[in-house]
């Protein structure tokens, strides 16, 4: 190793300690003085380099920590309990609005269904209809959509069908009965509800749709077990 | 739970002073870098359990630190005062070639200070310095070298260039 490449690796690695470093500087004393100075640089530069750190540095860090790992929890916690008030006020809101309103309130929740254009083959409408413990005799042509939903309290089938005017709501409510047929409107909407079996069925359209023969068609071909 | 509260603490008091500092000569800012330190060891947090080896965390954490810096502080370029208020009102001042040396460093560009920091106060050898900051090691030597010749010289032009003098 000559001069230059002792000063070169100094000034790069000064902490380095090979043995051809410590032979050089043992053997030539300008190179020993360079690195003694290199040595004391080193030792400024890593006073310079140790400002003053604040104080309670590291327990505040600890602190802050702990708080913010709390705080989630809080979060968490409040979020559970929120959501269960959320829940337990939308089953108490379901158990006491009319079926009326139950029904309108799940077309305006799933509006993406009424634009369904896909026919859904009687295969799918009858076994859906068997899901909820009915039997589909006859075809339903026209069924646009068909699905099972969670509608007010209860499952219950979800169809759409193509109307005179506008696709047709159709919400098969087996647990939700009714002691007569009703009708109602709501916004640019009427509809009737109508015995069916052990529940119901509810029938919804745009405000000039017919809806009377669709109803007789329905309670035509979807049959129920009779009670007892 | 309480093992990972006691890895995390003991980290924090053995390394929150060397990353406060690194946080300070990056971003030469002394709520920014308390800021830096503590979003590092959030981030340190939530991967401790995947720190196997604890003799690698000093490594670990200067790269989430510099990660951190690179993300969202490197553009901010405050005033530098090398004169701190609380070492003006502490007895006695840093020697005067102290604070020339910390001028120095706060004037010289990041390519330099930064390799020259992961080497002083992170302990990082070329190689490391060279993966970490995505340079060749030649070009990690090259800026250590020429760092150091720097801040040599601001102390005292005929140190800065005594090595010139040996190439010449």
């Amino acid at each position: 190793m000559n001069c230059l490449e002792f000063h070169r690796r100094l000034t790069i690695e000064p902490q380095g300690r090979d043995a051809e470093l410590a032979l050089h500087r043992r053997d030539c004393p300008q190179c020993a003085a360079f690195a003694a100075e290199q040595e004391q640089f080193e030792r400024r530069l890593a006073q310079a380099l140790a400002i003053a750190v604040p104080p309670e540095l590291a327990p505040r860090l600890i602190l802050r920590q702990a708080l913010r790992r709390s705080r989630r929890r809080r979060y968490a916690a409040a979020a559970g309990v929120l959501l269960m008030l959320a829940w337990a006020a939308r089953l108490l809101w379901l158990a006491e609005i009319p079926l009326e309103q139950a029904v309108v309130a799940h077309i305006h929740e799933e509006p993406e269904q009424l634009l369904a254009n896909t026919a859904s083959p009687d295969e799918d409408v009858a076994g859906l209809v068997r899901a909820l413990g009915g039997r589909l005799e006859g075809g339903l042509d026209r069924v646009r959509y068909a699905g099972i939903c969670r509608i007010g309290r209860h499952s219950g089938g979800h169809l759409v069908l193509a109307g005179a005017i506008a696709p047709v709501t159709v919400l098969i409510l087996p647990h939700e009965p009714v002691a007569v047929r009703r009708v109602f409107a709501s916004g640019t909407l009427h509809g009737v509800i109508a015995p069916a079996g052990g529940g119901s069925l509810a029938i919804v359209g745009a405000a000039d749709e017919p809806l009377d023969e669709l109803a007789a068609r329905l309670q035509a071909v979807i049959r129920w077990p009779r009670a007892g | 739970m309480g093992d990972a509260h006691a890895r995390f603490e003991a980290l924090v008091n053995a390394l929150a002073a060397d990353l406060y500092r690194f946080a300070y000569w990056l971003s030469r800012d002394r709520s920014r870098a308390e800021d830096l330190v503590q979003e590092t060891f959030l981030r340190a947090w939530r991967g401790l359990a995947g720190l196997r080896d604890e003799r690698a965390a000093k490594h670990w954490l200067f790269a989430i630190l510099r990660r951190e810096h690179a993300r969202g502080f490197e553009r901010y370029v405050p005033e530098f005062d090398p004169i701190e208020p609380d070492e003006l009102a502490a007895a006695p001042a840093p020697p005067v070639e102290t604070l020339a040396l910390r001028r120095a460093l706060s004037e010289l560009s990041p390519e330099y200070r930064e390799p020259l920091l992961l080497q002083v106060l992170g302990g990082h050898d070329c190689a490391e310095i060279a993966r970490l900051t995505g340079l060749s090691k030649g070009a990690v030597m090259t800026r250590l070298f020429r760092a150091r010749q720097k801040l040599r010289a601001a102390l005292d032009p005929s140190m800065g260039s005594a090595t010139g003098r040996m190439r010449s």
